[in-house]
C-alpha cells in the first residue's frame, strides 16, 4: 500500500490516489477509545497506592488536624466526621467518591481545603512548565535535526557533547549557577518571585503574563517576562538535552528506512524526501519524548520554584513535606500523575494521526 | 561424524560468550569519552575510599574563626559558614553521594530485575497488573515521589537509598521485560532448544546472559539520575539525617545565601555532582555502543 502510494507520486501522468484520512476510517476512533479505556485500569490503581500512602503516614490524621490541645473527645468526634472508624473499604470508596466531587482534603497545616489552595498555585507552576517545555522544543528539535543532518562531523559531535551536558545537568545546578551569574554578578535578571514587588496584578488568570496583558500594563508585563525567563531556562535545560538526542536518532534511524533508500533509488527530490519521508516519520519518538518531558517538568518544578521562590505547586509541596502536611503532598502526586497520563494520551493519539500504523498495531 | 551433534559441541559452535566480552571491552576502550568518564568515576570513588587519608582536614573540623575564608594554601578551596575545609568536604561528601547512588541502584536494579522476569515468565494476568502498575508508577514524577517516601519514612542513609530506589524500580522492571522476551524470541534460543538443552539451562546459560546487558547500560545511566536525585534531596533539606555525615546536595542547601560572599561554596559541589553525572552517562553511553554497535551509528 505505502508502496504503490509512492509509485502514483513519482509518475507524474497518473492521477494519484489519495488515502482516506485515518479519522474518516473509524480506526483512530476505536484507537482513542481503547487508548482511553486502557488508563481507567491505571486511575484505579493510582487510586489505591494514593490511598494507601495516606493510610501509611505515622500518626492519627483527627490529632494531626486538631493539634496537641484538642482532647479525647474531639479527636474523637473527629474521627466520626471523616469517616476513620469505618471498616477500610468503605474509607476507600468515601475516597473516590470524594476526589470524584472534587473534594482532596483538608490541609493540616492551614485547615482549608487542598483542592483551593492547589488551583489558585497551579497557573504559576503550568505558566513556568508551558514557557520551559517550548523553549526545550524550540532549542531541542533543531539543533537535533541538524544534529542528525551532519552525522559523524564536528558539528553533530560538538552538539551531541552538549546534549549530554544538558542532560546530566541537575536543575537546582543551573537554577544555582543562572543565579549566580545574572543575579548575583552582571544583575541583569530578578532571581525570586513572579513578578516586581510593585506591581499588583488582578487575579484573573493566575498567569502573571496574562494578567498583565489583560490589565493592558506592558511595563508589568515585561517585568513577569524578566521573572520568568532564569526559572524557566532552569527547568528547560534537561528536557533541551533529551529532546536533541532522540531527535537526532530518530532522524537517523528513519533515514535509514529500507522505503526512504527505495524513495531516494527511484530520483525523489530531495526537500520532498525528506519532508515527505524522513521529517514525518522521524516525528513519533520526538512526539513522545516531548510528552514525558511533561512529567520531568512537573518533577523539577518542586526543586526550580524553591530556588526561584515561585509561588506555585511546586514551592509548596517542599513546604508541606517540611512540615508533614500529607494531604497536600498526596493530592498533588495524584494530580500531578493524571496529567502525565492525560498527556501521555494525548502523545499517542497525535502519533496515530501522524503514522496511522501505529494505530492499527 | 557421528550425526549427533552433543549440547556442548552446539553452543560451542556459537561464538563464545568470552569473545563478545572481549569484543566489548576493546570498543569501549576505543571510546575516549567513555573512557575519560570512566577514569573520572575511578578518580571518585578513590578519593572517596581514601578521604582519611588525602583529605586535608577530618569533615567536621573547623571552627567559626575559620567560617566563610577565600581559597588559600592552608583551604585549596576555602571554607563554609562553619569554618569545615570545603576541599576535605568534597572528599568526605563523595563517599555518601556515590555509597546512596550505588546503593540505590542496586535495590531498583534487583527489584526492578524480578518484577520484570516475573511479568515476563507468567505472562496474561499477572503481567498485565504489573505492567500497569509500571505504567502508573512511572506516571508518578520521580523527585515529588523521592520527596514523599522520605518525608514519610525520615531521612536516614537506608530510607533515602529507598526512596530513590523506588522512583527507579518501574524503568528496570519495563526494560528487563522487554529485553527476555526479544532474547526468548531469537533463533538461537530456539536452535538450543531444538538440540534439546532444559528450559532451565537455556535460561540460565543463554537468555540472562544476553537480556542483561541493556540491564547495565540503564543502571548506570540511572546512577547518573541518582547522584542527582540525591543531591536534590539534599538541597532540599532532606539529605542525611546525621549532620556530620557530609553530602554535595547538603553543601548546597545554604549556600545560596552565601552566593555573593562565597561564590566557590555553591560552584564547587555543584561541579562535583556534575562531573560525577556526566561521568556516569558517559560509560553509560559507552557501554551501550560496546554491547550494541548497532545502536551508535
Amino acid at each position: 500500500m505505502q508502496g504503490s502510494d509512492t509509485v502514483q507520486t513519482m509518475s507524474k501522468g497518473v492521477p494519484r490516489k489519495r488515502r482516506t484520512p485515518l479519522w474518516l476510517t473509524g480506526d483512530l476512533l476505536s484507537f482513542v477509545l481503547k487508548r482511553v479505556l486502557q488508563i481507567i485500569p491505571s486511575l484505579m490503581i493510582l487510586s489505591v497506592l494514593m490511598f494507601a500512602f495516606i493510610r501509611m503516614v505515622p500518626g492519627d490524621p483527627a490529632r494531626l488536624i486538631l493539634g496537641p490541645t484538642a482532647t479525647a473527645a474531639q479527636i474523637e468526634a473527629l474521627r466520626g466526621q471523616l469517616g476513620l472508624d469505618l471498616p477500610i473499604w468503605q474509607q476507600y470508596l468515601n475516597y473516590l467518591a470524594n476526589i470524584a466531587s472534587g473534594d482532596f482534603g483538608t490541609s493540616y497545616v492551614s485547615n482549608t481545603p487542598v483542592a483551593a489552595e492547589f488551583f489558585s498555585r497551579f497557573p504559576a507552576t503550568l505558566e513556568l512548565s508551558i514557557v520551559a517545555l517550548i523553549l526545550s522544543v524550540v532549542v531541542g528539535v533543531p539543533l537535533g535535526r541538524w544534529s542528525a543532518r551532519r552525522a559523524n562531523t564536528i558539528t553533530d559531535y560538538s552538539i551531541t557533547a552538549s546534549s549530554v551536558f544538558l542532560h546530566s545537568l541537575p536543575t537546582f545546578v543551573v537554577g544555582l549557577l543562572l543565579q549566580l551569574c545574572f543575579g548575583v554578578w552582571l544583575r541583569w535578571l530578578p532571581v525570586d518571585g513572579r513578578i516586581g514587588p510593585r506591581y499588583r496584578l488582578p487575579e484573573v488568570t493566575n498567569f502573571a503574563t496574562v494578567d498583565a496583558l489583560l490589565s493592558l500594563n506592558l511595563s508589568a508585563f515585561g517585568s513577569a517576562l524578566t521573572h520568568l525567563l532564569l526559572p524557566s531556562i532552569t527547568l528547560a535545560c534537561v528536557s533541551a538535552g533529551l529532546i536533541i538526542r532522540i531527535t537526532r536518532s530518530s532522524v537517523i534511524a528513519s533515514r535509514r528506512a529500507p522505503h526512504v533508500r527505495t524513495a531516494r533509488g527511484k530520483g525523489l527530490s530531495r526537500s520532498r524526501l525528506n519532508s515527505r519521508h524522513i521529517q514525518l516519520n522521524a516525528l513519533p519518538p520526538i512526539v513522545t519524548v516531548i510528552a514525558l518531558q511533561i512529567g520531568t517538568m512537573l518533577s523539577g518544578a518542586a526543586i526550580t520554584e524553591t530556588i526561584f521562590s515561585w509561588d506555585g505547586v511546586g514551592s509548596w509541596v517542599v513546604l508541606s513535606i517540611a512540615s508533614h502536611d500529607y494531604p497536600v503532598v498526596q493530592s498533588t502526586i495524584l494530580i500531578f500523575a493524571v496529567i502525565f497520563l492525560l498527556v501521555n494520551l494525548v502523545a499517542d493519539v497525535i502519533n496515530a494521526v501522524l503514522n496511522p500504523r501505529l494505530a492499527l498495531e | 561424524m557421528t550425526g549427533v551433534t552433543t549440547l556442548s559441541q552446539a553452543e560451542k559452535a556459537a561464538p563464545s560468550e568470552s569473545s563478545f566480552l572481549r569484543q566489548a571491552m576493546s570498543r569501549f576502550l576505543a571510546n575516549t569519552p567513555a573512557v575519560i568518564g570512566a577514569l573520572l568515576l575511578l578518580a571518585f570513588v578513590a578519593a572517596g575510599l581514601l578521604a582519611p587519608w588525602i583529605a586535608p582536614y577530618g569533615p567536621n573540623e573547623g571552627g567559626l574563626g575559620d567560617a566563610l575564608l577565600p581559597p588559600s594554601v592552608d583551604h585549596l578551596l576555602g571554607t563554609d559558614k562553619q569554618g569545615r575545609d570545603q576541599l576535605s568536604l568534597i572528599l568526605y561528601g563523595g563517599r555518601t553521594s556515590l555509597l546512596l547512588a550505588i546503593s540505590s541502584v542496586t535495590v531498583a536494579l534487583l527489584a526492578g530485575g524480578v518484577l520484570g522476569a516475573v511479568a515476563s515468565a507468567f505472562r496474561g494476568t499477572v503481567d498485565a497488573v504489573i505492567m500497569r502498575l509500571v505504567d502508573v508508577w512511572l506516571a508518578i514524577p520521580g523527585m515529588l515521589l523521592a520527596l514523599a517516601i522520605v518525608a514519610l519514612l525520615g531521612t536516614g542513609l537506608v530510607q533515602i537509598t529507598i526512596a530513590v530506589a523506588v522512583t527507579n524500580v518501574p524503568v528496570f522492571a519495563r526494560l528487563f521485560r522487554t529485553s527476555l522476551a526479544e532474547v526468548s524470541r531469537s533463533e538461537y534460543i530456539e536452535a538450543t532448544r531444538s538440540v534439546g538443552a532444559s528450559e532451565m539451562r537455556i535460561f540460565m546459560r543463554h537468555t540472562l546472559p544476553n537480556a542483561v546487558s541493556p540491564l547495565i547500560v540503564a543502571a548506570l545511566l540511572a546512577m547518573a539520575s541518582a547522584v542527582v536525585q540525591v543531591a536534590g534531596l539534599g538541597f532540599l533539606g532532606l539529605g542525611p539525617a546525621d549532620r556530620l555525615v557530609p553530602e554535595w546536595g547538603t553543601m548546597l542547601t545554604n549556600a545560596s545565601s552565601y552566593m555573593r560572599v562565597a561564590p566557590l561554596l555553591t560552584v564547587v559541589p555543584c561541579a562535583a555532582i556534575v562531573i560525577t553525572a556526566i561521568s556516569f552517562n558517559l560509560v553509560g553511553d559507552g557501554l551501550q555502543e560496546a554491547f550494541d554497535p548497532q545502536s551508535a551509528r
